[in-house]
């Protein structure tokens, strides 16, 4: 008798990760063997992101539209010469966030320095506790307008590592900064961000029931 | 310590997947599109590897250099069997422009190589016309 035990495993990062990245290649072979259609998946798939990090640095939608535009069609174009040693997210991001940063003629980003002294230590409990009191959709409220306040850059590193889920080593080949650069800067994005989110989380339960 | 740090990432990794991302018009992907089925924008593979691609002009150069000083006799062979042609050709076309080229003096050895020029790039318009404007990658 034959037993099937379902392992319903949820994927690791570097498992969800690889699997994004082996249909990302299946459509660049089809791309390249002619089917220039294929390309359409690719653009569906990563066109948020790019369009995002692009509006985030250059500020203005035409600008981030046309410029994220122009990025697709270079990647389109260097795609025989992409080096499948990266990911293809990793490789367009790099282009988009290059293409955006000449278009801003500045070769560093703002970014607001988040001294370690201005952090306190906040318990993850404490936040999900205040964040609790409010429902689905004031929780997003406010965690849009929190990283709609972040800096280009620091709304670039946290949108790659948390939602992309791209590796330290693969957001410093996109951003140019060191590893262990990007590793703090994420950790002080994250306390800076968990203040805040306390803060404002007390302020809505305040005029609620006040 | 670390179970710490995984518990306050894996919540804060939640925290902004909740959070939207801007999106562009709804005809980005069409303008794009749009953009790489221009002529310019069109990757045209060469089947062959850059090094190839490279080494067979290298190769013919080379080899055509030593038989001409190795072997002087090709050179005067190759002239004197061309000559007569090219100088019945030349005539019965200079008497049609009659008067027009009669005071150009140009050896028949730089009329050959003008006329291998100009036929070997009207061949290479005729099978490439489909891509004149592509852009060329080699294959990896």
């Amino acid at each position: 008798m034959k037993i099937i035990v379902s392992c319903n495993r949820r994927p690791s990062r570097s498992s969800k990760q690889q699997m994004a990245s082996n249909t990302d290649q299946i459509y660049i072979d089809k791309v390249l063997n002619g089917d220039s259609s294929a390309y359409k998946m690719l653009v569906d798939k990563h066109k948020d992101m790019a369009f995002s990090i692009a509006l985030k640095i250059v500020r203005t939608r035409e600008d981030a539209e046309e410029l994220t535009q122009d990025a697709f069609v270079k990647a389109y174009q260097k795609l025989s010469s992409f080096r499948r040693d990266s990911k293809f997210s990793t490789w367009l991001y790099r282009i988009v966030y290059n293409a955006a940063i000449s278009h801003t003629r500045k070769r560093r980003l703002e970014s607001t320095e988040l001294t370690p002294g201005t952090i306190e230590n906040y318990s993850v409990d404490e936040i999900s506790e205040s964040m609790g009191r409010m429902d689905a959709e004031q929780q997003k409220k406010l965690v849009n307008k929190l990283i709609d306040q972040l800096p280009a850059l620091e709304f670039t590193l946290i949108n790659l590592y948390y939602r992309k889920e791209l590796s330290i080593d693969e957001i410093s080949s996109i951003t140019d900064l060191s590893a262990s650069n990007v590793k703090v800067k994420l950790y002080r994005i994250r306390k800076a961000m968990y203040r805040d989110l306390q803060k404002e989380a007390n302020k809505e339960f305040n005029k609620i029931y006040s | 310590m670390k179970n710490e740090e995984m518990h306050q990432d894996n919540f804060f990794k939640g925290l902004i997947q909740k959070s939207d991302l801007e999106k562009p018009l709804d005809s980005f992907t069409d303008r794009v599109m749009a953009g790489i089925q221009l002529p310019g924008a069109k990757p045209y593979y060469l089947n062959i590897q850059k090094s190839t691609f490279y080494l067979i002009p290298a190769l013919s150069f080379i080899v055509l250099t030593i038989s001409w000083f190795l072997f002087p006799y090709l050179k005067n062979l190759l002239l004197e069997y061309f000559d007569p042609f090219l100088v019945s050709f030349l005539k019965s076309a200079l008497h049609n422009f009659s008067g027009l080229f009669q005071k150009v003096q140009i050896s028949s050895t730089t009329i050959a190589i003008i006329i291998s020029i100009l036929g070997l790039f009207a061949f290479d318009v005729f099978f490439n016309r489909d891509k004149m404007w592509r852009k060329y990658f080699f294959s990896q």
